[in-house]
């Protein structure tokens, strides 16, 4: 529980005139908790915040250091549960404080998204909150950061089929870790990074398939997102310049030359022939989309 | 059918070597029309004697 600090004794109740506090939640933004240099991937506050940092965060291709931000969430409910107590003399004694639960409901996502969710548990998860009013929300703990919020690796999401009352949805649940305390509840609010924070996506997967070299100068590869039906949705589009190959045989790069895409969402690309049996992969890049990366053998 | 060339890598090819590598497509795309479209030939005006 919090330390007395009996230098300074007691502390002053009243908050100042004008106050900003979280609204609804409507959006998570997850990051990894830990930079690669091990400090916390939190928010600079001595650096400017606005739509330009936003984008970036939420784009990054650096994963780790990427926001991954959610659908829009419906149902956010948060609990803290009652402290932990030790009863001594009738009297309840609190030894530590309760848990916190976090949970919500996607109503337009893929059912995929609580395999997602569910395989997140391996990394050290934390979340901003983005809240109606579009405020950003996560904790105080050391000078000049806001820090996302901690996450235990007990996220779940399940699929709730719909009944004649409910429509489906994908329902998600987790718990902050212990060491976060609501008192360091901290937001950025609109008025300071200026952005719509709700109207923007995040990065959406789109999935390969059917990857083959078709001869020693062709090779296919199907693209496509996830909308829930077993053949997903056909990613249209792409245009030859989209397209990056590589042979890793070699690590040299495969320049195509030719797209031609038939049916849609499948890619037939053309390059200089390489060695037979090297290996090879095949991705692309499109504003607002993270490919797969489709592995092949050249023939 | 959505067609899409990279005409800087089509322009590095000699026109043997562009329809050797796109052959798979012979019969679909008219190579030779599209070769020569985006590497035209250079006309060179000579002086008159």
């Amino acid at each position: 529980m919090e330390n007395c600090n009996c230098e300074t004794g007691m502390h002053n109740l009243q908050s100042a005139a004008c106050l900003i506090t979280p609204g609804i939640t409507r959006k998570y933004i997850f990051v990894e908790t830990f930079k690669a240099d091990g400090t916390i991937n939190g928010i600079d506050l001595t650096v400017p915040f606005t739509e330009t940092e936003i984008d970036a965060l939420l784009t990054n291709s650096d994963k780790a250091l990427r926001g991954y931000m959610s659908d829009s969430v419906s149902n956010f409910v948060t609990e803290r549960a009652d402290p932990n107590t030790e009863t001594i003399d009738n009297v309840n004694y609190i030894t530590s404080q309760g848990t916190r639960t976090m949970g919500s409901d996607f109503l337009a996502s893929c059912a995929d998204l609580s395999n997602k969710i569910n395989g997140n548990n391996c990394i050290d998860i934390s979340v901003y909150l983005i809240d109606e009013n579009n405020g950003w929300n996560g904790v105080v703990t050391r000078d000049n950061y806001l820090d996302p919020i901690r996450l235990e690796r007990n996220a779940f999401g399940k699929v709730v089929f719909p009944t004649e009352t409910t429509i489906f949805k994908v329902s998600y649940s987790s718990t902050w870790q212990k060491s976060v305390k609501d008192g360091n509840l901290k937001t950025i609010p609109f008025s300071i990074h200026g952005t719509d924070v709700l109207s923007k996506r995040g990065l959406v997967d789109v999935n390969e398939s059917d990857a083959s070299a078709l001869t020693s100068t062709t090779a296919t590869v199907r693209f496509t997102s996830c909308d829930g039906s077993a053949s997903g949705s056909a990613f249209t589009g792409l245009l030859v310049g989209d397209f990056t190959m590589f042979n890793t045989t070699t690590a040299l790069a495969v320049v195509p030359s030719l797209a031609v895409e038939n049916p849609d969402g499948t890619y037939l690309l053309t390059f200089a022939a390489q060695t037979a049996a090297d290996l090879g992969t095949i991705t692309a890049t499109s504003a607002g989309f993270e490919f797969e990366v489709a592995n092949i053998t050249y023939l | 059918m959505k067609i899409s060339f990279n005409d800087k890598e089509v322009k590095k090819m000699s026109k043997a070597q562009f329809l050797k590598q796109h052959e798979y497509f012979a019969d679909k795309i008219d190579l030779e029309a599209y070769y020569n479209k985006v590497n035209p030939k250079k006309v060179v005006k000579g002086k008159s004697e």
